[in-house]
């Protein structure tokens, strides 16, 4: 049993031509596993295209998004106009522009109250267990059967209709679920050995879940997260349907779609052109965050 | 003064079906740079007397109470939290059974040992860095640049065992608790393990609490055994004493059922009969006397206590004191 020192010989070779592992963090690493995935790097900058001709078109573009080209009137594509242009004579491509400025904005916002309030929540209540996971939990339950309309059109009454209000309705429900999902991932982690061992290793507890926990949960977190962008979108959309989110003549691709559903019958490019740009956004975030995902675990790492 | 101190540990979980008392008046002490095997059965109480050293049980439902616990002079049944916490990892450390999970598989080896330093000394960047390294080096991994910057998944049963003793020894603790350290792995690893094991924590003066039910690796390692079962210790040796002359019942019984290699071949294994108590209801008396061949009418009652029986032999047993 007692082994001489000798037998203590190195055991970990070098793999012959397997190049320096060089990242650091499990950020680093992950982008170079995401550069690597062909679908990821696609739906990335196809998502980038989006967000520049978004954000930079319309200051190029001749034509307003609120004022009809009156000699045109509503007409197909063309041109002088390359979307066509909507109902009232104006010009589709700014207003699809200017739409998407606006839901992708909301799309990102709930989505970072979702995972910023819902990951913590679900974490804390996972990790700490007992009384605390009760009372956050049925917090998260209580808002749960508040019925979304009713409390979107309560906060409307109160405030007035604003783009933050709408913010903050949707901000509300959407991290609900994720705090859901994060707490069952971490509650099936929380007695895992190398909790414990971090334990033994002196760690704090906001270290153990901040450092450990989180990013054993990233998986579903991030899956998730791609799909709450397109579900806060068809939700504004169907705020503004209702007349409770933007009013006319503002406009996000949700309302977009809905004025070309209205139309479609003898305008159908004006339904064809957002609702290609919702499409094509909602695939590549889910293409994307698939990519994430796999890029975010290490064990995918020689895949 | 030993370096650690442990008189009268109970520990008792709450359950709907009524107190278990998983460990029932502990007693013993550990000298720096000594190796003690804690030795017994699944439930004999072996693992939760180590959690509750470390303050890891969570309360509820555990309840420890006790006499004086004195680890290097500080109380650990009444320290505080934060107290505690700056013990653990730094003067004392455990050690796992399964380095398959014992190890974040989102963070780097590195990342692992170097959160250690951070926690306890402040040290980061590249001096947490080269001190990781010389640790991994000091384990017996070749090439510790690049050990440093893998996942665990990329490491194999005993070289995380090694990683794992890399990090409980990387601020030189003075106690080491390993919970059946070996037992996940090959028997070739588990002599190179448990040497590694003894030599790095000779080099720190550390004591190692060894817990185990394997007694081969008992005869190999430590230097005193406790046996424990039920919940208590029911004799406690040197490791030679204890292997050449057990006095307890359950001991040599233990060390009946051994298969050796000079046996006859075909010839059963002896066992002990019958099981474990219920630790919900331990009977009254001495909690082995059902499976005990030698039981006198005194053992049904009386509980008999932990008695000097040979010189450093201690043994609860009635029968041994008489013999």
């Amino acid at each position: 049993m007692n082994a001489p020192a000798e037998q203590l010989a190195p055991v970990l070779e070098p793999a012959p031509g397997e190049p320096e592992a060089a990242g650091q963090s499990l950020w680093q690493d992950a982008w170079r596993r995401l550069r690597k995935n062909r679908a990821a790097v696609a739906a990335g900058l196809t998502l980038l295209a989006i967000i520049l001709f978004c954000v930079v078109g319309p200051w190029l573009s001749p034509w307003r998004f609120d004022v009809p080209d009156l000699e045109y009137g509503p007409q197909g594509p063309s041109l002088r106009h390359w979307f066509g242009t909507d109902a009232l004579g104006r010009d589709l491509m700014v207003r699809c522009m200017m739409g998407g400025r606006l839901s992708l904005l909301i799309g990102l916002a709930a989505t970072v109250v979702s995972l910023s309030i819902g990951v913590t929540v679900g974490a804390v209540s996972g990790y700490f267990g007992g009384r605390v996971d009760a009372l956050l939990m049925r917090l998260v339950d209580v808002l749960y059967t508040m019925p979304f309309i009713f409390f979107a059109i309560l906060l409307l009454a109160i405030f007035g209709r604003s783009l933050v209000v709408v913010f903050v309705a949707l901000g509300a429900v959407t991290w609900l679920t994720m705090a859901r999902i994060v707490r069952g991932q971490v509650l099936s982690l929380r007695n895992a050995e190398f909790v414990q061992a971090a334990r033994t290793m002196g760690v704090s507890h906001l270290g153990i879940i901040f450092r450990h926990l989180i990013p054993n949960t990233l998986g579903p977190t991030i899956v998730y997260a791609t799909l709450t962008v397109p579900a806060v979108m068809l939700q504004e959309a169907f705020l503004s349907f209702l007349g409770l989110g933007i009013a006319a003549p503002d406009a996000s691709w949700g309302l977009l779609v809905s004025d070309g559903a209205a139309n479609m019958t003898f305008l159908p490019h004006e339904l064809i052109f957002p609702a290609l740009l919702l499409s094509i956004t909602l695939l590549c975030l889910n293409f994307l965050g698939d990519g994430l995902r796999d890029a975010l675990d290490p064990r995918m790492r020689f895949d | 003064m030993p370096l650690l101190e442990i008189h009268d540990l109970h520990v008792t979980f709450r359950t709907p079906e009524g107190p278990v008392h998983a460990v029932d008046g502990v007693d013993f002490t550990l000298e720096r740079g000594r190796t003690l095997a804690l030795v017994g059965e699944s439930g004999s109480g072996k693992s939760v007397s180590s959690l509750a050293l470390m303050g890891l049980l969570p309360s509820p439902p555990a309840i420890v109470r006790g006499g004086p616990c004195l680890f290097e002079g500080i109380s650990l049944l009444e320290a505080p939290e934060a107290e505690r916490r700056r013990l653990r990892g730094n003067r004392m450390a455990m050690i796992f059974q399964d380095p398959m999970t014992a190890l974040n598989p989102f963070l780097t080896i590195g990342r692992q040992l170097t959160e250690v330093l951070e926690v306890h000394r402040g040290v980061e960047g590249r001096p947490a860095r080269a001190r990781a390294e010389q640790m991994l080096h000091d384990v017996g991994l070749a090439d510790p640049s690049r050990a440093f910057d893998q996942y665990p998944h990329e490491f194999s049963g005993g070289m995380r065992q090694r990683v794992m003793i890399a990090m409980a020894l990387l601020l030189e603790p003075s106690l080491v608790i390993a919970d059946e350290p070996t037992t996940g792995l090959d028997v070739t690893v588990q002599a190179q393990i448990l040497a590694l094991l003894k030599e790095r924590a000779q080099k720190n003066e550390a004591a190692v609490l060894l817990i185990t039910h394997d007694l081969g690796v008992v005869a190999g390692t430590a230097d005193e055994v406790a046996v424990m079962y039920a919940g208590r210790i029911v004799e406690h040796a040197d490791v030679d004493t204890l292997f050449r002359a057990p006095r307890h019942p359950y001991t040599r019984g233990l060390l009946q059922s051994l298969p050796r290699l000079d046996s006859t071949p075909k010839v059963e294994l002896s066992v002990i009969p019958g099981h474990p108590p219920d630790p919900v209801r331990l009977p009254a008396g001495c909690p082995f006397r059902p499976r005990c061949r030698v039981a006198v009418e005194r053992c049904a009652h009386e509980r008999p206590a932990l008695q000097e029986v040979a010189p450093g032999q201690r043994t609860a047993c009635f029968v041994a004191e008489g013999a």
